[in-house]
């Protein structure tokens, strides 16, 4: 781990909640909680310490969806996950300037969860077809919604 | 293909016209139901969208509507040309979350059965990306050799694709004196192969010269669209999961992970040829050394999985696999995600495919080795 110090101190001293795991257990060296408005700013620190994005994903819990995005260093196959509680307003910010290929996986979880991303280039649907606006097929039923530190563990 | 012409008014002064071409969704260039529009300037390409979902089926959906069982065969249908490794990273993330350990000899038939699959598609994709390129001659030596490999797959699991060979804590059946002979016979006929490649495709001046310094990929630009894979590795960044983060067996082999240096077309062939060279050799060190014991664990009968989340990636033949798991302590997961490496590696066809010839992006696009079932999921 003594190699990955430097990206884990100036992590620390953003975002003090971060979790460090050495061994990997649930797949990921390090994970933090954040808020929406705080992602330009981590995806901008991750990009200059030379990490790729993954892919972002979304649960859907109670009360709100919750996004995920994973990160990927090359050299040591470092890995670490951003959680991110949708806020009330149902709109978090972009990522995909930092990140190019951000762009798609938004645009997904945009179809999929009816989460809006401010600052996107091009907010359209991606895998559904435009008729299928609003279905939101990955929502849950109320009777099987979670919430989220039933599933979310950490 | 259709046509359609505009002409927009530059700051400059003079009229440039600028076409759009349609291809696809259904052409032999695009290797699947994905469609480009495509704003050309002449024959040099201003513009590319990928329109993609064509083939979209919400394996997600499924996932979370059935027990984690029933998503088995799910795995194997959507990277169609390389379905094993998809699922030995859903079993591997499965037998991870719920604590069960699989024999060792299970885990050296896994890695031989996803490195001949690995051959196959890589096989698949030489063939029909020198297709792209006019040349006919290639794909039939390709697909006799394929062959091979899909009679091999076909008797170990009893499919020619769409393999459902692995089950929880270990495998469906075991590579037997007459499997491994058969594997032997194949490696010995394919390592003659790779010299009638070389004299066939790698010298051949007409490919050169379509694809020598034709796509570059920076590894700035496979940064920031998160490619990975032979297109990654094209571009001279040795990352592949099975060496940096080694599972299953894959520690206990010694294999290389060739890269490129330029990061063009020529490149990631180059890099694709010599990783079939070696997934015969890690083959090879796993007949040699396969254990004796079980090739199943004994599981209890119904498993559920624990309140929780997790991840894990396998190294497919395009790219990183990653399955992310939510479970809320039922037997069906809560929410399953599929990270596919084509869905990156398309992506950046939007930036890289600027300014080119449109013969070359078609050179490029086939270079990426992209199956469309697995970006629509």
């Amino acid at each position: 781990m003594h190699h990955t110090d430097a990206l884990i101190i100036a992590l620390r001293t953003v975002f003090p909640s971060i979790t460090v795991s050495p061994e990997a257990e649930r797949g990921w060296h390090a994970a933090i909680a954040l808020a929406a408005e705080q992602i330009p700013g981590a995806a901008s620190l991750l990009f200059e310490h030379g990490l790729a994005l993954s892919f972002i994903t979304a649960v859907h819990v109670r009360p709100r969806c919750e996004l995920v995005y994973h990160f990927v260093r090359w050299e040591d196959a470092f890995r670490i996950v951003l959680h991110l509680p949708v806020p009330e307003n149902n709109t978090v910010p972009s990522i995909a300037e930092i990140y190019h290929g951000a762009a798609w996986h938004e645009r997904e979880i945009g179809e999929f969860f009816g989460i809006v991303f401010s600052n996107h280039p091009g907010l359209k649907p991606l895998l559904l077809t435009r008729e299928e606006k609003g279905l939101c097929p990955l929502l849950r039923s109320d009777s099987l919604l979670q919430s989220r530190e039933n599933v979310l563990i950490w | 293909m259709g046509v359609a012409v505009r002409s927009t008014k530059t700051e400059s002064g003079p009229i440039h016209y600028r076409y759009f071409m349609n291809v696809g969704p259904q052409h032999p260039s695009t290797h699947g139901v994905l469609r480009l529009i495509i704003g050309l300037y002449g024959e040099y390409v201003l513009s590319i969208e990928p329109v993609i979902g064509y083939g979209h089926r919400m394996h997600e959906k499924m996932a979370q509507s059935r027990p984690w069982q029933a998503f088995l065969p799910n795995t194997a249908r959507m990277d169609y040309a390389c379905c094993l490794p998809h699922q030995h990273c859903y079993l591997s993330l499965i037998e991870q979350h719920t604590g069960i350990k699989v024999p060792p000899r299970a885990e050296y038939i896994r890695v031989i059965a996803v490195e001949l699959n690995r051959i196959a598609s890589h096989l698949l994709w030489l063939g029909a990306f020198l297709l792209d390129l006019g040349a006919f001659t290639p794909i039939l030596y390709c697909f006799d050799d394929r062959e091979e490999v899909l009679d091999i797959l076909e008797n170990l699991t009893g499919a020619r694709i769409t393999h459902c060979f692995f089950r929880i804590g270990g495998v469906l059946a075991d590579i037997d004196d007459h499997s491994a002979n058969r594997i032997r016979e194949f490696m010995r006929r394919m390592r003659g192969r790779f010299s009638v490649y070389h004299k066939l495709v790698t010298e051949n001046i007409i490919f050169i010269k379509r694809t020598r310094d034709i796509g570059i990929i920076t590894p700035d630009m496979a940064r920031r669209y998160g490619a990975t894979g032979p297109v990654l590795r094209g571009s001279g960044i040795a990352y592949d999961v099975r060496k940096q983060q080694p599972y299953s067996a894959y520690r206990d082999f010694s294999f290389d992970v060739p890269t490129g240096s330029r990061g063009d077309c020529y490149d990631r062939y180059l890099v694709r040829v010599e990783e079939m060279q070696q997934s015969l050799c890690i083959i090879e060190q796993a007949l040699e050394r396969m254990p004796a014991g079980e090739i199943r664990a004994p599981v209890p009968r119904t498993i559920r999985l624990p309140a929780g989340q997790r991840s894990f990636s396998v190294e497919g033949a395009r790219g990183e696999v990653t399955y992310y798991l939510v479970a809320d302590g039922t037997d069906t997961p809560y929410r399953l995600k599929v990270r596919s490496p084509c869905y990156a590696n398309l992506n950046l066809i939007q930036e890289l495919g600027q300014g080119m010839l449109f013969a070359d992006m078609i050179a490029t696009l086939g270079s990426l080795d992209l199956v469309i079932p697995e970006i629509d999921r």
